[in-house]
């Protein structure tokens, strides 16, 4: 039976997505209707419950501490656009280059960051970050005659300093994303062009571009999710996201502290909720700008 | 001619080494902690030698039961590399290269249920994992990762550049649609696997809250939730804590790069994609 | 043969899926009765810490425990996580009644959290605590109580002290002697504070005050009777006292300009910039600060001085007391009997007090313990001195310290907004204080 569903080009896709859309129903779906519950009510603990309707979505909207977050995460997600794509790109392109040598070495090392424990790259980055002359950032800034800045306590400076952090965490994960996309990029046609005699630039711009795009998509929706569900880094850079003026709060921080250490579960859910939509509108309207939906390449 | 190709290797060289130099920085100074004694990480900034090494991070670390949380991480990733990479693949396939109703509405809400926040749903999940028992096993810990949105999100995007016709060729000669999926395109799309395979072993390796929720017993911890019980509040084993990291990270780096190039130049051998 | 592999992954993957959906639908909890099962005779407790120190302890004790009581024939096994984790892990046991240890250690501040919320997932231990309660502190047992039932007991006392050091103070001819009210700490501070190397700017310091702790401002206040919370759970954070503490913090770093911000005396920066004498003193924090300079400040050797915290002139007294961790035994336990006998042997009893001391470095919370000479022993780290001689003759005024379900949300508050402008910001700690008691008191209404 299964044979011939196998060859039917009309049923096959649904017998290849079932079980991914089963473990995705049981453990995704299941889980996010009884959030939505949740949200409905005031929780006391998981037994007690008061049902309050729209209640906990009003006061979200009246949050000054949700509306910072929200700002922070915009920011943060705008920075990572800023660097997360092209620094990525650039090292993938210059690494695909023939002229490249060692390639092997400097994949490994700008890889090395997604794996280091994230205590301990906090540990150091709180080092770098130090707010004195000596702190190594500020060392470096003062040669090029820039006066010492308060890293992790100004609020101002909060969310540049994840974007350091997640820079140098990011990069090398996002690069393997393009490298991958570039060995589908025939040499052949870069040296045709070069015959032609474009120059690396128009290259880069003719034919990298267009045929990375849909690796672009993907890593700037990642950034878009990522950007907005910011957590670990601020968790680890401040006491438990404890950050100067809230300087640093994102929606997932006060998600958490709200579930764990408010125990307002309802709430909660709420705001993971209003979050996930504020994602979800931001990434549609960033597929449909970019023609996602037409399946094209 | 010769001279400007020497110029852009030199350059390159000079480039990567100066962008590879700040990146190694925090890494190289887990390095150097690991074989100094906690009182002397903090003491002075970044110092670049421990004044006399010692090894005795490296030998408690080893009365811990480090090899075994190590062995439940291979098992972890293993298991969520595998089966992931099967469902993410198989289904991408189908939303890449076949037209279906509701194709794009499900799609959307796969890709949409991503867009909520973990923390949300960990109590329902832990609820049902221990409603069918599953609390403080492998298979409680991998099964409700594997189907992962991005994963199949990232898979689609690159099946949707395989060319229809090499399909569709297949098609002519009499294949199934399940030979097409594994004989054609699986092979094609290697490098998206390899990159795939090497994200889902960094999610799973790195993952903290998860292991934590689903693991109760010592013996059943992966390495993220095993270490970080080492530093407990008021006095951290910082130096245990190094030597650990070190030896995690290490084969891990060495072993995706291999499979990556091992699976690149497996490509550019077959020489698949025009 | 790859493509047998194929399949049978397909076949696997929707088997061990339905086989889950169909279990789901069974919903037999194998894994309690699996527990019960395999264990023999030997009653096995499961205890939780965020401390390894605090972990080996109460291994030790159990040791001993069972030695005397070979009745019970109990196993502890300890676990020990980091500290966020290991409180998520348990709000999620005690929010699904799944899953949980049979004791657990919990941090003072996420206590009176679960205390609201779960009250029911915790054993009372009134009865246990009452045996004790002429021997040990009371004010210590407080934050563990609500509506006069105890769900936790104290760990220590987290007597507030002041750390000094004795070579910086030596070098500028005074003595931390002569600082008895916290007027004299700023004309001494002045003599300290001062730029060593003549580069125009002030390198060391008299003292550094924290902008994302609360833990010096708690001490202080605590040391006037005040704190965020009274009796009956009101807010009071913005009571003259405390704006008082806030207004003198603040005048410490800019209007004497004796005193740098710093972010919190827990913190790896701080540790480094004590160990290198750019601070003359740590400001009012609890005795178990002991602990991070033998781990953290090794060249600091020999030169720390524990002593009392200077007095607020005719205002309140020099007892204070901060932090705490209190062990609570969970609802769900099968052995909520043999828990708590280990329990009051483990924490209550007068070996117990001695120690907290020997065995933890905490000073102990039961008040004969400090009859014991084990207390009085010179520590070479801190100047040869027998500290505890200087903690026990602070403790006999240690006033309360009430908590409330909000007390987690006051904490961020204080924390993240009100020190923060205080100190980084020179604003006005009586508007600050007014402002974050509203915030609360609204929090309160929802």
């Amino acid at each position: 039976m299964i044979r011939k569903i196998l060859n039917d080009k009309k049923k096959a896709p649904w017998l290849f997505i079932a079980p991914f859309l089963l473990l995705f129903t049981v453990f995704k779906v299941g889980p996010i209707l009884y959030s939505i519950f949740l949200s409905f009510y005031k929780m006391k603990g998981l037994n007690g419950g008061e049902f309050v309707g729209l209640n906990n979505y009003v006061d979200l909207f009246h949050d000054s501490n949700f509306i910072k977050a929200v700002v922070n995460n915009t920011k943060y997600m705008i920075g990572t656009m800023i660097t997360l794509i092209p620094l990525p790109l650039i090292f993938a392109v210059l690494l695909d280059s023939k002229h490249c040598k060692g390639k092997t070495i400097y994949k490994a090392i700008l890889f090395i960051p997604s794996l280091t424990s994230l205590v301990i790259a906090a540990a150091v980055f709180k080092i770098l970050l130090y707010e004195g002359e000596t702190g190594i950032v500020n060392s470096l800034l003062g040669l090029i005659g820039i006066p010492a800045q308060k890293w992790l306590i100004s609020p101002g400076l909060a969310i540049p300093a994840v974007l350091l952090i997640a820079t140098w965490r990011w990069t090398g994960i996002n690069m393997i994303y393009f490298t991958t996309g570039l060995t589908g990029i025939s040499k052949e046609m870069y040296e045709a062009a070069a015959i032609d005699g474009a120059n690396m630039l128009q290259r880069f711009y003719h034919i990298t571009l267009p045929l990375l795009k849909p690796v672009i998509i993907f890593v700037a929706t990642l950034n878009l999710i990522g950007g907005y569900q910011l957590f670990t880094e601020v968790y680890m850079l401040w006491n438990a996201g404890a950050s100067p003026d809230n300087g640093a709060l994102t929606l997932a921080v006060y998600l958490y502290k709200t579930a764990f250490s408010y125990f307002k579960l309802g709430y909660a859910s709420t705001i993971g909720l209003v979050m996930g939509l504020i994602i979800l509108i931001l990434t549609l309207v960033q597929l449909k700008f970019t023609g996602f939906f037409k399946d094209e390449v | 001619m010769k001279k400007n190709i020497n110029l852009k290797k030199i350059s390159l060289i000079v480039f990567f080494s100066f962008v590879c130099f700040l990146f190694i920085i925090p890494f190289y100074w887990m390095v150097v902690s690991s074989f100094k004694p906690s009182g002397e990480i903090f003491t002075s900034q970044l110092n670049l030698f421990p004044k006399e090494p010692i090894l005795a991070n490296y030998i408690n670390l080893f009365k811990t039961p480090f090899v075994k949380w190590y062995l439940n991480s291979l098992i972890f990733a293993g298991g969520y590399v595998f089966l992931g990479l099967f469902l993410c693949s198989l289904a991408a396939f189908a939303f890449s290269k076949y037209d279906f109703k509701y194709k794009n509405i499900i799609f959307i809400v796969i890709v949409a249920a991503q867009m909520l926040p973990i923390h949300i749903q960990i109590i329902p999940l832990f609820i049902m994992l221990n409603k069918t028992s599953l609390v403080n096993t492998y298979t409680g810990l991998v099964l409700p990762m594997i189907a992962n949105p991005m994963g199949l999100f990232f898979a689609r995007q690159y099946m949707i550049g395989i060319e229809d016709d090499i399909l569709n060729a297949a098609r002519v000669d009499g294949a199934s649609e399940w030979q097409i999926f594994y004989k054609i395109a699986l092979p094609i799309s290697r490098p998206m696997l390899a990159a795939l395979a090497i994200l889902f072993s960094i999610e799973a390796w790195n993952n903290l809250l998860w292991p934590l929720i689903v693991m109760r017993t010592e013996k059943m911890f992966t390495l993220t939730v095993g270490l970080s019980s080492l530093i407990g509040q008021y006095r951290p084993q910082y130096g245990l804590l190094m030597a650990g990291s070190f030896l995690a990270v290490l084969p891990i780096v060495l072993f995706f790069l291999k499979m990556q190039e091992h699976f690149i130049s497996g490509l550019t051998a077959g020489s698949i994609k025009g | 043969m790859k493509r047998k592999l194929l399949i049978l992954c397909l076949i696997c993957t929707l088997v061990i899926s339905v086989s889950f959906i169909l279990s789901g639908c069974s919903a037999g909890n194998k894994e309690g009765s699996k527990e019960s099962a395999s264990s023999d005779s030997a009653v096995e407790l499961e205890m939780w810490t965020f401390v390894n120190a605090h972990a080996d302890y109460y291994k030790k004790k159990a040791k001993e425990f069972n030695d005397l009581h070979p009745e019970f024939d109990f196993k502890l096994k300890t676990q020990t996580y980091p500290y966020d984790q290991m409180h998520d892990k348990l709000n999620i046991a005690l929010q699904t009644g799944i899953g949980g240890p049979d004791i657990s250690d919990i941090e003072i501040g996420k206590f009176p959290g679960i205390v609201a919320n779960n009250k029911e997932g915790l054993v009372d231990l009134t009865s246990t605590v009452d045996k004790y309660r002429d021997e040990i502190v009371e004010a210590r047992v407080t934050p563990y109580s609500s509506n006069g039932r105890v769900y936790g007991i104290p760990t220590h006392l987290g007597t507030g002290v002041m750390y000094y050091n004795k070579e910086l103070f030596e070098k500028a001819g005074v003595s931390p002697e002569s600082i008895k009210t916290w007027e004299d700490f700023i004309k001494v501070g002045k003599k300290l504070t001062k730029d060593t190397n003549g580069d125009g700017k002030i390198d060391q310091w008299m003292t550094g005050v924290p902008t994302s702790d609360f833990m010096t401002f708690n001490v202080m206040s605590n040391q006037l009777g005040s704190n965020v919370f009274d009796k009956d759970e009101n807010i009071i954070l913005n009571r003259p006292e405390n704006v008082k503490v806030l207004k003198y913090m603040q005048d410490l770093v800019h209007k004497y300009k004796i005193a740098n911000p710093i972010p919190l005396y827990d913190d790896q920066n701080v540790y480094r910039d004590l160990n290198d004498g750019k601070y003359a003193a740590v400001l009012a924090m609890p005795q178990w600060y002991m602990i991070r300079f033998t781990e953290f400040m090794p060249d600091l050797e020999g030169k720390v001085l524990v002593r009392g915290l200077p007095s607020w002139g005719n205002e309140g007294t020099r007892s204070s007391t901060g932090g705490g961790t209190g062990t609570a035994i969970m609802a769900t336990t099968e052995h909520q009997e043999i828990a708590k006998e280990f329990l009051e042997y483990a924490k209550l009893t007068k070996e117990a007090g001695v120690e907290m001391w020997t065995e933890l470095g905490f000073d102990p919370i039961r008040k004969d313990a400090y009859d014991n000479p084990k207390l009085y022993e010179p520590i070479p780290f801190f100047n040869n001195e027998k500290v505890m001689e200087t903690i026990s003759e602070l403790q006999s005024e240690i006033q309360p310290l009430y908590l409330s379900g909000l007390y987690a949300k006051a904490r961020d508050i204080i924390n993240q907004e009100v020190l923060f402008n205080a100190i980084e910001n020179n604003k006005d700690p009586k508007k600050l204080l007014d402002e974050a008691t509203k915030e609360l008191k609204e929090e309160k209404a929802k």
